[in-house]
Protein backbone atom coordinates (compact mmCIF):
# COMPACT_ATOMS: atom_id res chain seq x y z
CA UNK A 1 0.00 0.00 0.00
CA UNK A 2 2.83 2.26 1.18
CA UNK A 3 4.70 1.40 -2.40
CA UNK A 4 1.65 2.09 -4.09
CA UNK A 5 1.01 5.40 -2.93
CA UNK A 6 4.82 6.22 -3.55
CA UNK A 7 4.12 5.47 -6.90
CA UNK A 8 1.08 7.33 -7.51
CA UNK A 9 2.59 10.27 -5.96
CA UNK A 10 5.34 9.79 -8.80
CA UNK A 11 3.46 9.45 -11.32
CA UNK A 12 1.65 12.79 -9.83
CA UNK A 13 4.70 14.73 -9.88
CA UNK A 14 5.49 13.99 -13.63
CA UNK A 15 2.65 14.35 -14.71
CA UNK A 16 1.99 18.09 -13.15
CA UNK A 17 5.82 18.23 -14.61
CA UNK A 18 4.17 17.30 -17.77
CA UNK A 19 1.26 20.05 -17.45
CA UNK A 20 3.63 22.72 -16.60
CA UNK A 21 6.43 22.21 -19.80
CA UNK A 22 3.95 21.66 -22.05
CA UNK A 23 2.02 24.92 -21.21
CA UNK A 24 5.16 26.49 -20.83
CA UNK A 25 6.39 25.08 -24.14
CA UNK A 26 3.05 26.58 -26.18
CA UNK A 27 2.13 29.83 -24.02
CA UNK A 28 5.16 31.27 -22.56
CA UNK A 29 8.14 30.19 -25.31
CA UNK A 30 6.08 31.92 -28.25
CA UNK A 31 5.74 35.00 -26.08
CA UNK A 32 9.36 35.36 -25.56
CA UNK A 33 11.35 34.13 -28.49
CA UNK A 34 8.49 34.59 -31.12
CA UNK A 35 8.31 32.01 -33.41
CA UNK A 36 11.69 30.52 -33.02
CA UNK A 37 11.71 26.85 -32.22
CA UNK A 38 11.18 25.33 -29.02
CA UNK A 39 12.39 22.70 -27.39
CA UNK A 40 9.86 19.16 -26.84
CA UNK A 41 9.30 19.49 -22.85
CA UNK A 42 7.22 16.66 -23.39
CA UNK A 43 9.88 14.53 -24.34
CA UNK A 44 12.27 13.74 -21.72
CA UNK A 45 9.25 12.80 -19.95
CA UNK A 46 8.31 10.05 -22.12
CA UNK A 47 11.99 9.08 -22.50
CA UNK A 48 12.67 8.62 -18.82
CA UNK A 49 9.62 6.95 -18.52
CA UNK A 50 11.03 4.24 -21.47
CA UNK A 51 13.93 3.77 -20.61
CA UNK A 52 13.99 4.21 -16.37
CA UNK A 53 11.02 2.19 -15.74
CA UNK A 54 9.03 -0.89 -16.86
CA UNK A 55 7.70 -1.62 -20.20
CA UNK A 56 3.67 -1.80 -18.17
CA UNK A 57 4.49 1.67 -16.65
CA UNK A 58 6.06 3.33 -19.10
CA UNK A 59 3.25 2.39 -21.80
CA UNK A 60 0.70 3.57 -19.28
CA UNK A 61 2.52 6.75 -19.14
CA UNK A 62 2.54 7.48 -22.52
CA UNK A 63 -1.25 6.76 -22.27
CA UNK A 64 -1.58 9.20 -19.77
CA UNK A 65 0.68 12.10 -21.38
CA UNK A 66 -1.11 11.91 -24.47
CA UNK A 67 -4.43 12.35 -22.71
CA UNK A 68 -2.91 15.37 -20.67
CA UNK A 69 -1.42 17.45 -23.53
CA UNK A 70 -3.40 16.25 -26.51
CA UNK A 71 -5.65 19.35 -25.73
CA UNK A 72 -2.74 21.53 -26.25
CA UNK A 73 -2.73 20.53 -30.30
CA UNK A 74 -5.00 20.19 -33.30
CA UNK A 75 -3.79 16.71 -33.52
CA UNK A 76 -6.35 14.40 -33.06
CA UNK A 77 -6.18 12.00 -30.06
CA UNK A 78 -5.76 8.72 -31.63
CA UNK A 79 -3.01 10.49 -34.03
CA UNK A 80 -1.00 12.01 -31.25
CA UNK A 81 -1.51 8.51 -28.94
CA UNK A 82 -0.02 6.44 -31.96
CA UNK A 83 2.87 8.49 -32.42
CA UNK A 84 3.44 8.57 -28.80
CA UNK A 85 2.95 5.24 -28.50
CA UNK A 86 6.12 4.84 -31.16
CA UNK A 87 7.93 7.22 -30.22
CA UNK A 88 7.62 4.94 -26.32
CA UNK A 89 8.67 1.99 -28.30
CA UNK A 90 11.61 3.31 -30.47
CA UNK A 91 13.06 5.01 -26.91
CA UNK A 92 12.64 1.77 -25.39
CA UNK A 93 13.73 -0.32 -28.43
CA UNK A 94 17.16 1.42 -28.23
CA UNK A 95 17.00 1.17 -24.42
CA UNK A 96 16.58 -2.71 -24.37
CA UNK A 97 19.49 -2.89 -27.35
CA UNK A 98 22.02 -0.25 -25.64
CA UNK A 99 22.03 0.95 -22.05
CA UNK A 100 24.00 3.57 -19.78
CA UNK A 101 23.16 4.95 -16.83
CA UNK A 102 23.85 8.60 -16.82
CA UNK A 103 22.59 12.23 -17.89
CA UNK A 104 24.71 11.95 -21.32
CA UNK A 105 22.61 8.59 -22.15
CA UNK A 106 19.32 10.17 -21.09
CA UNK A 107 19.98 13.72 -23.24
CA UNK A 108 21.20 11.48 -26.43
CA UNK A 109 18.34 9.28 -26.33
CA UNK A 110 15.99 12.36 -26.38
CA UNK A 111 17.77 14.14 -28.73
CA UNK A 112 17.04 11.25 -30.82
CA UNK A 113 13.31 10.94 -30.41
CA UNK A 114 12.66 14.74 -30.92
CA UNK A 115 14.15 14.19 -33.96
CA UNK A 116 11.81 11.15 -34.77
CA UNK A 117 8.99 12.79 -34.12
CA UNK A 118 7.92 14.87 -36.75
CA UNK A 119 9.11 12.32 -38.86
CA UNK A 120 6.95 9.43 -37.13
CA UNK A 121 4.28 12.23 -37.50
CA UNK A 122 4.67 12.38 -41.16
CA UNK A 123 5.04 8.76 -41.81
CA UNK A 124 1.70 7.73 -40.03
CA UNK A 125 -0.19 11.01 -41.28
CA UNK A 126 0.73 9.45 -44.60
CA UNK A 127 -0.58 6.20 -43.84
CA UNK A 128 -3.90 6.72 -41.89
CA UNK A 129 -5.06 10.57 -42.90
CA UNK A 130 -6.46 11.15 -46.12
CA UNK A 131 -5.36 14.45 -46.01
CA UNK A 132 -1.65 13.58 -44.80
CA UNK A 133 1.09 16.15 -43.86
CA UNK A 134 2.98 17.98 -46.76
CA UNK A 135 5.85 19.77 -45.41
CA UNK A 136 8.54 19.17 -43.02
CA UNK A 137 9.48 22.51 -41.19
CA UNK A 138 13.67 21.98 -41.86
CA UNK A 139 15.11 24.17 -39.28
CA UNK A 140 12.75 23.02 -36.47
CA UNK A 141 13.35 19.44 -36.81
CA UNK A 142 17.39 19.99 -36.43
CA UNK A 143 17.04 22.91 -34.14
CA UNK A 144 14.61 20.95 -31.87
CA UNK A 145 16.69 18.21 -30.91
CA UNK A 146 19.20 20.36 -29.79
CA UNK A 147 16.93 22.76 -27.87
CA UNK A 148 15.59 19.70 -26.28
CA UNK A 149 19.06 17.95 -25.55
CA UNK A 150 20.01 21.43 -23.65
CA UNK A 151 16.92 21.41 -21.44
CA UNK A 152 17.36 16.96 -21.15
CA UNK A 153 20.41 18.12 -18.37
CA UNK A 154 18.51 20.17 -15.87
CA UNK A 155 15.29 17.99 -16.36
CA UNK A 156 17.34 14.71 -15.68
CA UNK A 157 17.89 16.28 -12.28
CA UNK A 158 14.67 17.09 -11.43
CA UNK A 159 13.46 13.82 -12.45
CA UNK A 160 15.77 11.84 -10.04
CA UNK A 161 14.96 14.16 -7.49
CA UNK A 162 11.48 13.00 -7.80
CA UNK A 163 12.60 9.42 -7.97
CA UNK A 164 15.04 9.93 -5.03
CA UNK A 165 11.83 11.67 -3.04
CA UNK A 166 9.69 8.73 -3.83
CA UNK A 167 11.57 6.03 -3.45
CA UNK A 168 12.27 5.02 -6.81
CA UNK A 169 16.00 3.13 -7.68
CA UNK A 170 17.59 4.09 -11.17
CA UNK A 171 18.59 0.87 -13.27
CA UNK A 172 22.21 0.34 -13.27
CA UNK A 173 24.17 -1.04 -16.03
CA UNK A 174 24.88 -4.34 -14.05
CA UNK A 175 21.52 -4.89 -12.23
CA UNK A 176 19.20 -3.92 -14.03
CA UNK A 177 15.67 -3.49 -12.21
CA UNK A 178 13.03 -3.59 -14.85
CA UNK B 1 114.72 90.62 4.47
CA UNK B 2 111.14 90.17 4.41
CA UNK B 3 109.65 92.38 7.76
CA UNK B 4 106.36 90.44 7.75
CA UNK B 5 107.77 87.05 6.56
CA UNK B 6 105.16 87.33 3.55
CA UNK B 7 105.25 85.31 1.26
CA UNK B 8 105.10 87.46 -2.60
CA UNK B 9 103.26 85.23 -4.55
CA UNK B 10 100.69 84.31 -2.17
CA UNK B 11 99.70 86.93 -1.85
CA UNK B 12 99.40 88.39 -5.20
CA UNK B 13 97.25 85.45 -5.60
CA UNK B 14 94.82 86.56 -2.97
CA UNK B 15 94.84 89.71 -4.36
CA UNK B 16 93.58 88.19 -7.72
CA UNK B 17 91.12 85.91 -6.27
CA UNK B 18 89.61 89.15 -3.91
CA UNK B 19 89.93 91.74 -6.81
CA UNK B 20 87.65 89.20 -9.29
CA UNK B 21 84.00 89.89 -7.58
CA UNK B 22 84.78 93.27 -7.17
CA UNK B 23 85.75 93.45 -10.98
CA UNK B 24 82.78 91.92 -11.81
CA UNK B 25 80.41 94.12 -10.02
CA UNK B 26 82.01 96.96 -11.52
CA UNK B 27 81.72 95.65 -14.74
CA UNK B 28 78.24 97.38 -15.99
CA UNK B 29 75.29 94.97 -16.88
CA UNK B 30 73.14 95.92 -20.41
CA UNK B 31 69.94 94.66 -19.93
CA UNK B 32 68.91 91.95 -22.12
CA UNK B 33 72.45 90.75 -22.71
CA UNK B 34 74.04 87.74 -21.21
CA UNK B 35 77.61 87.67 -20.58
CA UNK B 36 79.88 85.76 -23.08
CA UNK B 37 81.36 83.62 -20.24
CA UNK B 38 77.99 82.53 -18.60
CA UNK B 39 76.47 81.62 -21.87
CA UNK B 40 77.44 78.40 -21.58
CA UNK B 41 76.71 78.22 -18.17
CA UNK B 42 73.09 79.89 -19.25
CA UNK B 43 72.92 76.95 -21.61
CA UNK B 44 73.19 74.40 -19.84
CA UNK B 45 71.75 75.16 -16.73
CA UNK B 46 68.27 75.80 -19.85
CA UNK B 47 69.02 72.20 -21.24
CA UNK B 48 69.09 70.81 -17.88
CA UNK B 49 65.52 72.74 -16.99
CA UNK B 50 64.07 71.97 -19.93
CA UNK B 51 64.75 68.36 -19.55
CA UNK B 52 63.22 68.66 -15.79
CA UNK B 53 60.22 70.72 -17.46
CA UNK B 54 59.66 68.01 -19.73
CA UNK B 55 60.00 65.23 -17.46
CA UNK B 56 57.36 67.13 -15.13
CA UNK B 57 54.93 67.61 -18.03
CA UNK B 58 55.25 63.92 -19.05
CA UNK B 59 54.96 62.64 -16.01
CA UNK B 60 51.96 65.36 -15.06
CA UNK B 61 50.39 64.14 -18.24
CA UNK B 62 50.76 60.33 -17.68
CA UNK B 63 49.42 60.78 -14.36
CA UNK B 64 46.02 62.92 -15.61
CA UNK B 65 45.31 60.87 -18.43
CA UNK B 66 45.14 58.27 -16.27
CA UNK B 67 42.87 60.05 -13.87
CA UNK B 68 41.09 60.99 -16.73
CA UNK B 69 40.55 57.88 -17.88
CA UNK B 70 39.52 56.62 -14.44
CA UNK B 71 36.89 59.23 -14.94
CA UNK B 72 35.89 58.62 -18.25
CA UNK B 73 35.08 54.62 -17.43
CA UNK B 74 33.22 55.90 -14.84
CA UNK B 75 31.24 58.21 -17.10
CA UNK B 76 31.18 55.53 -20.24
CA UNK B 77 29.93 53.31 -17.83
CA UNK B 78 26.48 55.75 -16.53
CA UNK B 79 26.32 56.81 -20.12
CA UNK B 80 26.15 52.78 -21.22
CA UNK B 81 23.50 52.78 -18.45
CA UNK B 82 21.46 55.44 -19.51
CA UNK B 83 22.07 54.62 -22.56
CA UNK B 84 20.20 50.98 -21.90
CA UNK B 85 17.70 53.09 -20.20
CA UNK B 86 16.51 55.24 -22.84
CA UNK B 87 16.64 52.28 -25.32
CA UNK B 88 14.80 50.37 -22.97
CA UNK B 89 12.58 53.25 -22.73
CA UNK B 90 12.24 53.69 -26.61
CA UNK B 91 11.65 50.14 -26.95
CA UNK B 92 8.48 50.40 -24.69
CA UNK B 93 7.49 53.57 -26.38
CA UNK B 94 7.94 51.94 -29.71
CA UNK B 95 5.65 48.89 -28.62
CA UNK B 96 3.10 50.99 -27.25
CA UNK B 97 2.90 52.75 -30.47
CA UNK B 98 2.59 49.90 -32.42
CA UNK B 99 -0.09 48.12 -29.77
CA UNK B 100 -1.68 51.90 -29.99
CA UNK B 101 -1.64 51.79 -33.68
CA UNK B 102 -3.08 47.94 -34.19
CA UNK B 103 -5.57 48.65 -31.17
CA UNK B 104 -6.98 51.73 -32.72
CA UNK B 105 -7.36 50.16 -36.42
CA UNK B 106 -9.10 47.07 -34.60
CA UNK B 107 -11.61 49.89 -32.66
CA UNK B 108 -11.81 51.78 -36.19
CA UNK B 109 -12.59 48.52 -37.61
CA UNK B 110 -15.47 47.82 -34.42
CA UNK B 111 -17.05 50.64 -34.71
CA UNK B 112 -17.52 51.16 -38.26
CA UNK B 113 -18.91 47.10 -39.18
CA UNK B 114 -22.26 46.00 -38.31
CA UNK B 115 -20.70 42.28 -37.22
CA UNK B 116 -20.47 41.19 -33.23
CA UNK B 117 -17.34 41.50 -32.30
CA UNK B 118 -15.11 39.91 -29.54
CA UNK B 119 -11.89 41.19 -29.21
CA UNK B 120 -9.01 38.85 -28.42
CA UNK B 121 -5.35 38.09 -27.87
CA UNK B 122 -2.90 35.26 -29.13
CA UNK B 123 -1.51 33.70 -25.80
CA UNK B 124 -0.45 30.68 -27.21
CA UNK B 125 0.77 28.16 -29.90
CA UNK B 126 0.49 24.71 -31.23
CA UNK B 127 2.28 21.91 -29.28
CA UNK B 128 3.31 20.66 -32.55
CA UNK B 129 4.90 22.44 -35.57
CA UNK B 130 3.50 21.09 -38.05
CA UNK B 131 0.26 21.94 -37.30
CA UNK B 132 -1.39 25.16 -37.25
CA UNK B 133 -3.57 26.79 -34.18
CA UNK B 134 -3.23 29.61 -31.88
CA UNK B 135 -5.01 29.92 -28.31
CA UNK B 136 -6.66 32.81 -27.60
CA UNK B 137 -7.64 34.51 -23.69
CA UNK B 138 -11.34 34.24 -24.12
CA UNK B 139 -13.54 31.18 -24.33
CA UNK B 140 -16.73 30.29 -24.01
CA UNK B 141 -17.57 32.23 -20.81
CA UNK B 142 -17.10 35.54 -22.95
CA UNK B 143 -19.64 33.74 -25.77
CA UNK B 144 -17.32 32.20 -27.73
CA UNK B 145 -18.12 29.18 -29.80
CA UNK B 146 -17.23 26.65 -31.68
CA UNK B 147 -16.90 27.05 -35.29
CA UNK B 148 -16.82 31.08 -35.13
CA UNK B 149 -14.68 32.87 -37.33
CA UNK B 150 -11.56 34.41 -36.41
CA UNK B 151 -10.81 37.39 -38.22
CA UNK B 152 -8.23 40.43 -37.93
CA UNK B 153 -8.96 44.06 -39.66
CA UNK B 154 -6.74 42.64 -42.84
CA UNK B 155 -8.52 39.18 -43.77
CA UNK B 156 -9.64 36.05 -42.37
CA UNK B 157 -7.44 34.34 -39.97
CA UNK B 158 -9.27 31.17 -39.00
CA UNK B 159 -11.86 29.76 -37.25
CA UNK B 160 -12.73 28.69 -33.15
CA UNK B 161 -11.54 24.81 -33.27
CA UNK B 162 -12.39 23.92 -29.64
CA UNK B 163 -13.59 26.20 -26.09
CA UNK B 164 -12.36 25.98 -22.90
CA UNK B 165 -14.29 28.44 -20.31
CA UNK B 166 -11.33 30.81 -20.54
CA UNK B 167 -9.55 30.33 -23.83
CA UNK B 168 -10.28 28.96 -27.14
CA UNK B 169 -8.03 27.10 -29.92
CA UNK B 170 -8.36 28.75 -33.39
CA UNK B 171 -7.55 26.33 -36.83
CA UNK B 172 -5.82 28.96 -38.66
CA UNK B 173 -6.30 29.02 -42.58
CA UNK B 174 -2.76 27.02 -43.20
CA UNK B 175 -3.51 24.22 -40.81
CA UNK B 176 -4.39 21.21 -43.17
CA UNK B 177 -7.74 20.10 -41.11
CA UNK B 178 -8.91 23.91 -41.77
CA UNK B 179 -11.64 24.61 -44.50
CA UNK B 180 -13.54 27.10 -45.67
CA UNK B 181 -15.81 28.52 -47.82
CA UNK B 182 -14.33 30.40 -50.70
CA UNK B 183 -15.10 32.94 -53.69
CA UNK B 184 -12.85 34.49 -56.11
CA UNK B 185 -13.56 38.12 -55.55
CA UNK B 186 -13.29 39.01 -59.21
CA UNK B 187 -15.71 35.76 -60.99
CA UNK B 188 -17.20 34.63 -58.09
CA UNK B 189 -16.51 30.98 -58.79
CA UNK B 190 -16.83 29.04 -55.43
CA UNK B 191 -14.60 26.68 -54.18
CA UNK B 192 -13.12 25.56 -50.45
CA UNK B 193 -10.00 26.88 -49.40
CA UNK B 194 -8.15 23.95 -47.25
CA UNK B 195 -5.02 24.46 -45.09
CA UNK B 196 -1.76 23.10 -47.45
CA UNK B 197 1.66 23.72 -46.42
CA UNK B 198 2.57 26.10 -43.38
CA UNK B 199 2.30 28.92 -45.52
CA UNK B 200 -0.25 28.12 -48.41
CA UNK B 201 -3.79 27.20 -49.00
CA UNK B 202 -5.14 25.67 -51.58
CA UNK B 203 -8.44 26.59 -53.43
CA UNK B 204 -10.51 23.38 -53.88
CA UNK B 205 -13.51 21.75 -55.64
CA UNK B 206 -13.49 24.79 -58.51
CA UNK B 207 -14.88 23.26 -61.75
CA UNK B 208 -12.34 22.87 -64.62
CA UNK B 209 -13.87 25.66 -66.82
CA UNK B 210 -14.10 28.00 -63.93
CA UNK B 211 -12.35 31.90 -64.12
CA UNK B 212 -9.54 32.12 -61.91
CA UNK B 213 -6.05 34.10 -62.43
CA UNK B 214 -3.21 34.61 -60.41
CA UNK B 215 -3.30 37.60 -58.38
CA UNK B 216 -7.18 36.98 -57.92
CA UNK B 217 -8.22 37.78 -54.74
CA UNK B 218 -9.87 34.77 -53.15
CA UNK B 219 -12.95 36.09 -50.42
CA UNK B 220 -15.17 34.30 -48.14
CA UNK B 221 -18.34 33.56 -49.59
CA UNK B 222 -20.06 34.53 -46.52
CA UNK B 223 -22.22 31.15 -46.32
CA UNK B 224 -24.13 30.19 -42.54
CA UNK B 225 -23.66 33.57 -41.48
CA UNK B 226 -20.08 32.47 -40.16
CA UNK B 227 -18.31 34.90 -41.58
CA UNK B 228 -18.82 38.13 -43.33
CA UNK B 229 -19.17 37.87 -47.00
CA UNK B 230 -16.26 39.08 -49.62
CA UNK B 231 -13.88 39.14 -46.49
CA UNK B 232 -10.67 38.36 -47.91
CA UNK B 233 -8.91 35.47 -47.25
CA UNK B 234 -5.82 35.22 -49.80
CA UNK B 235 -4.07 36.09 -52.86
CA UNK B 236 -3.54 33.27 -55.74
CA UNK B 237 -0.35 32.68 -56.64
CA UNK B 238 -0.28 29.34 -58.93
CA UNK B 239 -3.08 27.81 -60.84
CA UNK B 240 -2.34 24.59 -62.80
CA UNK B 241 -5.02 22.74 -64.75
CA UNK B 242 -4.04 18.99 -65.46
CA UNK B 243 -5.11 16.97 -68.62
CA UNK B 244 -7.28 15.11 -67.22
CA UNK B 245 -8.34 16.31 -63.64
CA UNK B 246 -11.78 17.70 -63.51
CA UNK B 247 -10.91 20.40 -61.16
CA UNK B 248 -8.34 22.75 -60.66
CA UNK B 249 -5.06 23.15 -58.58
CA UNK B 250 -4.90 26.90 -57.05
CA UNK B 251 -2.51 27.69 -54.41
CA UNK B 252 -3.76 30.65 -52.35
CA UNK B 253 -1.20 32.40 -50.63
CA UNK B 254 -3.25 34.07 -46.82
CA UNK B 255 -2.95 37.68 -46.26
CA UNK B 256 -2.87 37.83 -43.18
CA UNK B 257 0.62 36.34 -41.84
CA UNK B 258 -0.44 34.15 -38.62
CA UNK B 259 3.25 34.59 -37.50
CA UNK B 260 3.00 38.02 -36.35
CA UNK B 261 -0.62 37.89 -35.05
CA UNK B 262 -1.31 39.72 -31.66
CA UNK B 263 -4.88 40.64 -31.21
CA UNK B 264 -8.06 39.23 -33.54
CA UNK B 265 -11.35 39.37 -33.48
CA UNK B 266 -13.80 36.11 -32.79
CA UNK B 267 -17.05 36.56 -34.81
CA UNK B 268 -19.84 36.36 -32.52
CA UNK B 269 -22.42 37.61 -35.79
CA UNK B 270 -21.54 38.00 -38.98
CA UNK B 271 -25.20 39.64 -39.19
CA UNK B 272 -25.01 39.28 -42.84
CA UNK B 273 -22.11 41.60 -43.11
CA UNK B 274 -21.04 41.89 -47.13
CA UNK B 275 -17.77 43.58 -48.09
CA UNK B 276 -18.49 42.62 -51.41
CA UNK B 277 -21.67 45.26 -51.74
CA UNK B 278 -19.07 48.20 -50.83
CA UNK B 279 -16.80 47.81 -52.88
CA UNK B 280 -19.31 47.57 -55.86
CA UNK B 281 -21.09 50.41 -54.70
CA UNK B 282 -17.39 52.40 -54.04
CA UNK B 283 -17.18 51.22 -57.96
CA UNK B 284 -19.92 53.10 -58.43
CA UNK B 285 -19.47 56.33 -56.20
CA UNK B 286 -15.67 56.50 -57.06
CA UNK B 287 -13.82 58.64 -53.80
CA UNK B 288 -11.42 61.17 -54.09
CA UNK B 289 -9.89 60.00 -50.64
CA UNK B 290 -8.41 56.53 -51.35
CA UNK B 291 -9.85 53.87 -48.82
CA UNK B 292 -8.45 50.70 -47.46
CA UNK B 293 -11.21 48.37 -48.91
CA UNK B 294 -10.45 45.89 -46.98
CA UNK B 295 -10.23 47.53 -43.41
CA UNK B 296 -12.64 51.26 -43.72
CA UNK B 297 -16.15 50.63 -44.47
CA UNK B 298 -18.91 53.12 -45.41
CA UNK B 299 -20.76 55.60 -42.63
CA UNK B 300 -23.86 54.74 -44.58
CA UNK B 301 -24.00 51.36 -44.43
CA UNK B 302 -25.05 50.85 -40.96
CA UNK B 303 -28.12 48.13 -41.16
CA UNK B 304 -28.35 44.79 -40.92
CA UNK B 305 -28.57 43.25 -44.25
CA UNK B 306 -31.40 40.83 -45.05
CA UNK B 307 -29.82 37.06 -45.97
CA UNK B 308 -28.90 36.43 -49.34
CA UNK B 309 -30.96 33.83 -51.30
Amino acid sequence: MKDQTKLIKNFAFFLSTLLILTTLETSLWMQVFGTFPSPSFWVPVLVYWSIYRSHKQGLFMAYLMAFIISPLTALPLGMFLLTNLVLFEIAFFVRSRFYQPGVIYFTLVCGLITFSLPIVLLLLSWLIENKPLKDLQVFALFMKPLLTMLVCIPLSYLFMYFDDKTDIALPTETGRQF
Amino acid sequence: MNFFNLDIRKLILITILAAVPLLTLNIKNESGQVPWFIRPFSFTGGLIQYAYSSFSSGVRGTASTYFDLIDIKKQNRELLQQNTEYRAQLNELTELKLENERLNKLLNFKQKTNMELLTAKVIGKDLIPEHHTITINRGSHQGIEEGMAAITVGGAVGYVYSTEPFTSQIILLTDRYAAIDAIVQRSRARGIVEGYTSELCQLNYLKRGDDVQEGDLIVTSGLDNIFPKGFPIGTVIKVEKSDYDVSQNVEVKPIVNPSNLEELFIVLGANFENFLEEESEQEKTPQTETKDKNTEKPQTNNKPKEPEA
